[in-house]
């Protein structure tokens, strides 16, 4: 009996071991997803830059000594690349971590874009932790996520290479041919796991935080945020909002129950299209209204972590067939250009150069 | 046929156990995350507030406020002015007061991304008053009467003798050293043609929004700025690039 319900047991554990093993090292699962949250936390990376490019000595540079007692506290060994830096080294390692983000974006040689991006934005945006915001926790750490991952397998210049070289008979590249196929694939999916897990928890750690205050239940806990000067880049805006009770009760409770339900409606799949579409929306908003659109786009990246790739292929389908009649008329406009080209090599520039030819230099 | 489990066995990589460890190191970071994130609960006291933050502080970072947005009812402001020696000798004088964050938020005003310099101001208010707030009575007592003579090496040991927490007299100290070098780098940029910036003094001023219940009748503006001044401090030089990165900053 005793034996009968051990190997019954020995079964089960096996069994489980062998799903999980089938799913971590069987095949790289939401490529299409990490690649959706490379490009939304790249942009973000790209657009705080950006914004901050013309005041940067002030924010990170030799403006911010002030805040040498925070920075000292502070426990990035990555702070060290900067420390101390003339305006025009700070100059050159910000330009190089804008172009490492762009490079992501594009996945162009994306591992290594992720890398240097990884690092460049923990040095740069980690030099005044007093103006930090809490959305740069989130881009920090779906970016060190995302260093396990493989997500420029679609919609990026790698994908794009390897597609060639592919069709060339080549191998894809030394770059993604360095680990054997189900290391790269368990690693993609670890990574898939972490960041999700972590998304789940700071959607619900924010929404448990919130459920408990009576402004949130009454639907009029961001009335005093949208007073605050500092929140109101848009007064009119603002002002809409905070004067329609009822405008201002969705968009709070919109931003509840996307925070505190998150985890929970992920489960079902027409229950996971409503929270993430509800998650989609509120951030948008949260974008424009209160201006913190970075910190939105890193969270919509990873919020759409959880769309699946088969609705992704259907939205890469939809868009490609409409924007199928631009790129035809671009690639006809293109040829009508080289056409013209011609026209004017054959009858403009070759008979004046057979002209000088003969005429000047007598040849 | 369904394999047998030997021939199971064959076909998955031998060397996954890798990959499980890695899953296993990734579950137990997330239990040791939800417990950090979780309200308190016996088994958030169990393993202990200081052994999760000794793991999520350092690298990790996370907060509850890392998604979305949160309830702020508080309105701050940093105000600074100089006393200005003329060059050519003589006695100095007291500027006006400035408030940096008003100019500050007129700069943010239509701006979808506001550039984070424009926060400094708004971000030293509102760890002041926080510093402010962790210490006791006797403490504030203390800080209202700090003058330019005094340096911290003298402050902190009179600090942690009128009780309180040391962490709240380093976290003051720190902030009030910060807010001392930013408010003597503005003041220099801003006054510093007019003679040499001898000391400066800034003060920090809190509000807090009406009730929405109060919307109809009262409105931010109606509400007076609490403020609290803190004594005058010896000006901070700072670098040359310091100073010029201020300079363009503070005229632009």
């Amino acid at each position: 009996m005793m034996t009968t319900l051990w190997r019954g047991l020995v079964g089960s554990v096996q069994g489980l071991r062998a799903g999980i093993d089938d799913w971590l090292v069987g095949t790289r699962h939401a490529v299409r997803a990490a690649a959706v949250c490379r490009i939304a936390t790249g942009l973000a990376v790209l657009g705080l830059l950006a914004s901050n490019f013309s005041t940067r000595d002030m924010w990170v540079g030799q403006g911010s000594v002030w805040a040498e007692p925070a920075r000292a506290i502070s426990s990035f060994p990555e702070l060290t690349l900067l420390d101390g830096v003339s305006s025009d080294v700070l100059a050159l390692l910000y330009v190089v971590t804008m172009l490492a983000a762009l490079a992501f974006v594009l996945g162009w040689h994306a591992k290594a874009a992720n890398v240097v991006t990884f690092i460049g934005f923990i040095a740069v945006v980690g030099q005044n932790p007093v103006v930090g915001s809490p959305g740069d926790n989130l881009v920090r750490l779906t970016l060190l996520w995302l260093l396990l991952m493989r997500a420029s397998d679609h919609w990026s210049l790698d994908a794009a290479r390897r597609s060639r070289r592919l069709a060339a008979g080549k191998e894809a590249s030394r770059e993604e041919d360095a680990l054997p196929t189900w290391l790269s694939a368990g690693l993609h999916n670890v990574g898939l796991v972490a960041l999700g897990a972590q998304t789940v928890l700071a959607a619900m750690a924010a929404g448990l935080d919130k459920v408990a205050d009576r402004s949130w239940q009454q639907g009029t806990a961001l009335y005093s945020t949208l007073q605050l000067p500092e929140s109101r880049p848009f007064p009119a805006l603002s002002d809409l909002l905070a004067d329609h009770r009822v405008l201002l009760a969705l968009l709070t409770y919109g931003v509840l129950l996307s925070q505190l339900f998150f985890g929970p409606l992920l489960l079902n799949r027409y229950t996971r299209r409503l929270v993430i579409v509800l998650a989609v929306v509120v951030n948008v908003l949260l974008a424009v209204v209160f201006a913190q659109p970075w910190s939105a786009l890193s969270t919509l990246g990873v919020t759409l972590l959880f769309v699946s790739d088969r609705t992704w292929e259907r939205v890469e389908d939809v868009v490609l067939g409409a924007a199928q009649p631009v790129t035809d008329w671009t690639v006809e406009r293109g040829y009508d250009v080289l056409d013209g080209v011609d026209v004017v090599r054959y009858n403009v520039v070759l008979p004046v150069v057979d002209w000088v030819r003969f005429t000047i230099l007598r040849r | 046929m369904p394999p047998t489990p030997v021939e199971d066995a064959v076909e998955r990589p031998r060397h996954r156990w890798i990959v499980e460890l890695l899953l296993v190191v990734v579950l137990v970071h997330s239990v040791a995350l939800a417990l950090w994130l979780a309200p308190s609960s016996p088994i958030r006291d169990a393993v202990g507030e200081g052994r999760l933050a000794s793991y999520v502080d350092p690298y990790f970072q996370q907060g509850r406020d890392v998604v979305g947005i949160g309830t702020q009812q508080v309105d701050e402001s940093f105000s600074v002015r100089a006393y200005v020696a003329p060059d050519a000798g003589g006695k100095g004088a007291a500027t006006e007061w400035v408030d940096v964050t008003r100019d500050d938020n007129r700069a943010n005003r239509h701006e979808l991304a506001p550039e984070r310099a424009h926060l400094i101001a708004r971000r030293l208010a509102t760890n002041l008053n926080l510093a402010m707030f962790n210490l006791s009575e006797a403490q504030r007592r203390v800080v209202r009467g700090l003058t330019a003579d005094d340096l911290p090496s003298t402050v902190r040991p009179t600090l942690e003798g009128a009780g309180g927490r040391p962490e709240a007299v380093r976290f003051f100290q720190a902030y009030d050293q910060m807010a001392t070098q930013f408010a003597s780098l503005y003041a220099e940029a801003r006054w510093g043609e007019g003679g040499r910036i001898v000391q400066v003094q800034f003060r920090v001023g809190r509000r807090t929004v009406p009730s929405y219940a109060d919307r109809a009748t009262t409105s931010l503006d109606d509400v007076a700025f609490r403020d609290f001044s803190f004594g005058w401090r010896r000006a901070f030089r700072g670098s040359l690039d310091a100073r010029d990165t201020f300079d363009s900053y503070v005229k632009k």
